[in-house]
């Protein structure tokens, strides 16, 4: 409680600095509170990238349980031979004196269960798991920096509108850019949303123009 | 006082009273904060806006800035992509993809069971074939097709495409996009394969830096001297512009092969700012329309000279001098570029690869140069050139030299390690800087806004000097700020808490690792069952070969076998040696490894962000800047901060967020 009335405190003394703006800029400004926030864009994007926190602790998960479930081995197999042999004694009788047949089958079936259990105490699984910051930590990083980037750029177009139209070609292009960069590292989550709150086209600032239509 | 003393005290004294002569004492702080991970290079200055800055990159980003530095935007200068085996080299170079056959082919020759050759694919010795029916043996005794009988001929079988300029900075190196799975986790990615999981194993981080871009070495960025929004940069990929403030550049020359392409200085004329001075790796280049146009300097060795320097200065009479270095020494035109005299020549190479130029503006004879082979200066206009600093800079490379606009005599110079200043024009020269981080000085700037500021740019910092101390005000905001700082988590906890967050804090490990010597005592259990059914049959038929009685006949003798049996059984193994030494104990090995990296990329990031986020707290609680969209910035950078940083935690700024989020951030609100 003591916590919110101290940054209360601090956001007064902010607002009293801050130069008031004019309606219709404020009103543009407005609008860019209606689009996804950062943090449900990182959520997206880690869970995009399969990497959010509930996907990576289940992996911990699996990885400490997994030598509860035993490495199975089935094998069989089936013979069936015949062996002939016969013996002549061309010398003496030269008529075949000597016959030998010999055969059989047999088959087998097999099952073998092993159980790692010493896993269940130590796995280094679990520690490869670990691995994952590194990538959990460039997609935040990624995300988080392209939001501003374009949130920038943004707030740019409307309190410094360009004077000259190669000047706010180039600025509006590097903002779809930034734009699908962001939907690409969400997986189409960022445009499909702006779509359902009804704010492409309007919130990039690039109203009328029917290049962005 | 003997005599012999004397001296002594004197000097005592003089080393006392030398940090005030010199005014020695500088106060230093970090800007590189919240930009991507590049290496840094150069930082240039708009001379008509003091809030703008730009800072070029090894790997083609450009980072520019329009409060001071407090925020950076990026982009990347992109070269256009040759569709070839996935090469990414712009069409412009002139070398093949990069892509060698015979290394990838390499890997089949050891396949199990079978061996491949690409080498001798096509050489069939006599006698290969059936000499009977071989149609195509001309002559007994001869190869088809013998290279050592053709002097000059290839191996047919030898295959071989290579990237002749993988090896430059042009970057062919970096091009393989998405080349180079991680390898790393081979466990990890078996894991997520039997669990029907798509791998996250590929190297995602470089396929994300990298995605379809030529990373290029951008040397250096001039800026409009009347508009900071419009800049050149010359780069190692040819020469581009941005009129948007670096939002988006645009290429505007690429030479007629990669020499000239390799831009290495560009500078505007100071007067006339549709004049523009390109030096690169192979002559001077001038366009008299701002870019548009380039005309190539003739009839002097600069034709052709790799120019790496270009320093403009405006003569009291109004003409513009421009001194170039090149690597061939320095040279000198005193209108505006149009004629050129060789202005300093030495006999070693090293001290010929002048790196910059500064000219005392208040007497243009006096000039110092830095080069491979320390500082060099004259104070006659070039007619005689010595060594500045002695021997202090011999054999030392001396990327840049820098002299006070306000007084000729004070200058500075930094070599890789070290930041130096002089008082006497250069003749003697002392460290103001000690750079004993993991980054390299690159280059440095006066501030032309500040006076007494030096920025000086590392491989991965960005460094302001002041030589005095800012006044911090005592007011009621100040309070606020204090007040402020006891609700912030200390930087301890914040990183401790990201760190638990991704399970990679030292200590979590190492508990976990201490039980691998008890898993020793579980046992591996085996199961075994089955089941075998046999049967066989044996036959004898027989003569007898003697004639005795009662067996003249023959006999027939048969018998038969058949088994069946069910079998199983449990077996329990200890390893028990695991409870004396088992390696994974050990804080070694690849997955202590993996860890620990990515404990220090944590720890890194985690520490700019946290001390960013604070300084911005300072400046909007107790110096708000004025300019609406600089508070705007500011504000913005805060909450992208406490967001980012609420990210890494798991939550810890969970009430930071919600008072932007809510009416609460009015300050937020406020603004936009």
């Amino acid at each position: 409680m003591a916590t919110r009335t101290l940054l209360t405190t601090i956001a007064a003394v902010f607002l009293l600095t801050a130069p008031a703006l004019a309606g219709e800029k404020q009103a543009e400004l407005d609008r860019l509170k209606l689009e996804p926030s950062c943090p449900e864009v990182q959520k997206e994007a880690l869970a995009y990238f399969n990497i959010n926190k509930a996907r990576v602790n289940s992996f911990r998960r699996g990885a400490s349980l997994k030598a509860l479930m035993p490495v199975v081995e089935v094998s069989g197999g089936y013979v069936d031979s015949d062996l002939k042999e016969d013996t002549w004694d061309f010398l003496q009788t030269d008529e075949q004196w000597l016959d030998k047949l010999a055969g059989g089958s047999a088959w087998d079936a097999r099952g073998k269960l092993a159980w790692n259990l010493p896993q269940l105490v130590f796995n280094a699984e679990v520690l490869d798991v670990a691995s994952l910051a590194g990538l959990v930590q460039s997609v935040l990083k990624e995300v988080t920096r392209l939001y501003y980037m374009r949130r920038r750029l943004q707030l740019d177009l409307i309190l410094n509108p360009p004077g000259d139209e190669a000047t706010r070609l180039t600025k509006e292009l590097r903002l779809e850019e930034l734009t699908a960069l962001l939907d690409a590292m969400t997986g189409g989550y960022y445009q499909k949303e702006l779509e359902k709150r009804g704010l492409i086209g309007r919130a990039d600032a690039v109203k009328g123009d029917p290049l962005f239509q | 006082m003997s005599r012999g003393r004397r001296p002594i005290a004197i000097m005592a004294v003089l080393l006392l009273l030398f940090p005030c002569l010199t005014g020695a004492v500088w106060y230093k702080e970090n800007l590189a904060y919240g930009m991507r991970d590049a290496i840094l290079l150069f930082l240039s200055f708009a001379p008509s806006d003091s809030a703008a800055l730009y800072l070029a990159t090894t790997d083609g980003y450009v980072f520019s800035s329009h409060n001071q530095g407090l925020g950076w935007d990026e982009a990347r200068i992109i070269v256009k992509g040759k569709s070839f085996f996935g090469a990414i080299r712009p069409t412009i170079a002139p070398s093949g993809a990069p892509v060698c056959a015979k290394d990838v082919l390499g890997g089949a020759r050891h396949a199990p069971g079978a061996s491949f050759d690409v080498g001798d694919m096509l050489l069939f010795d006599y006698g290969e074939l059936n000499d009977e029916f071989d149609p195509f043996e001309a002559a007994p005794h001869q190869k088809k097709y013998d290279t050592s009988k053709l002097p000059g001929q290839p191996s047919p079988g030898s295959v071989e495409i290579r990237d002749t300029l993988a090896t430059h900075h042009g970057g062919g190196g970096h091009a393989h996009l998405g080349v180079g799975l991680k390898t790393g986790a081979p466990r990890l990615k078996g894991t997520l394969r039997s669990m029907r999981v798509p791998s996250v194993g590929a190297n995602l981080q470089q396929v994300l830096v990298e995605m379809g871009v030529e990373p290029t070495w951008i040397n250096h960025i001039a800026v409009h001297p009347q508009d900071s929004y419009r800049a050149i940069a010359a780069t190692s990929m040819g020469t581009f512009r941005t009129i948007d403030g670096g939002v988006g550049w645009l290429p505007i020359f690429a030479g007629t092969n990669r020499w000239e392409r390799d831009g290495q200085h560009v500078r505007f004329d100071p007067l006339n700012p549709d004049r523009v001075y390109l030096g690169t790796q192979a002559g001077l280049f001038i366009s008299p329309n701002g870019g548009d146009r380039w005309e190539r300097v003739s009839g002097t060795l600069l034709e052709s000279a790799y120019v790496k320097w270009l320093e403009p200065y405006v003569h009291e009479d109004g003409a513009v001098w421009i001194y170039a270095g090149t690597t061939i020494g320095a040279f000198l035109s005193k209108d505006s570029g149009q004629t050129w005299r060789w202005t300093y020549y030495e006999t070693l190479p090293a001290s010929n690869f002048v790196s910059s130029v500064a000219i005392d503006q208040q007497d243009p004879t006096h000039v110092i140069l830095s080069s491979r082979d320390g500082l060099w200066v004259t104070f006659n206009g070039g007619a005689s050139w010595e060594t500045a600093g002695g021997l202090m800079f011999t054999a030392t490379y001396v990327p840049r030299v820098l002299i006070d606009p306000t007084n000729g005599n004070h200058a500075f110079a930094c070599t890789e390690r070290n930041v130096w200043e002089t008082s006497d024009g250069g003749r003697t020269w002392q460290v103001i800087y000690i750079d004993n981080s993991d980054w390299n000085i690159r280059n440095m700037e006066l501030d032309p806004h500040e006076p007494g500021t030096l920025w000086i740019v590392t491989s991965g910092q960005i460094l302001r000097l002041r030589n005095y101390r800012k006044t911090i005000p005592r007011n009621s905001r100040m309070e606020t700020f204090k007040e402020a700082m006891k609700a912030e988590p200390s930087e301890t906890l914040a990183l401790e808490t990201a760190m638990d967050n991704f399970h990679i804090s030292p200590g979590e490990q190492a508990r976990y690792r201490s039980r691998v010597a008890w898993s020793a005592l579980v046992p591996e259990v085996r199961a075994v069952g089955g089941y075998m059914s046999a049967s066989g049959r044996a036959f004898l038929d027989f003569v007898p070969l003697t004639n005795i009685p009662g067996f003249e006949d023959s006999h027939v003798i048969g018998r038969q076998r058949s088994s069946a049996i069910a079998y199983g059984g449990v077996m329990f193994f200890w390893d028990l040696t695991g409870v004396i030494f088992e390696f994974d104990q050990l804080n070694v090995g690849r997955v202590w490894g993996e860890s620990i990296g990515a404990m220090y990329n944590l720890k890194f990031e985690m520490a700019r962000y946290y001390n960013e986020r604070i300084r911005l707290l300072y400046k909007l609680i107790v110096e708000p800047p004025e300019a609406q969209m600089a508070h705007l910035d500011a504000a913005l950078r805060y909450q992208e901060l406490t967001e980012h940083l609420d990210a890494l935690t798991g939550g810890l700024y969970q009430d930071q967020i919600e008072q932007i989020k809510q009416g609460g951030a009015t300050w937020l609100q406020g603004l936009y």
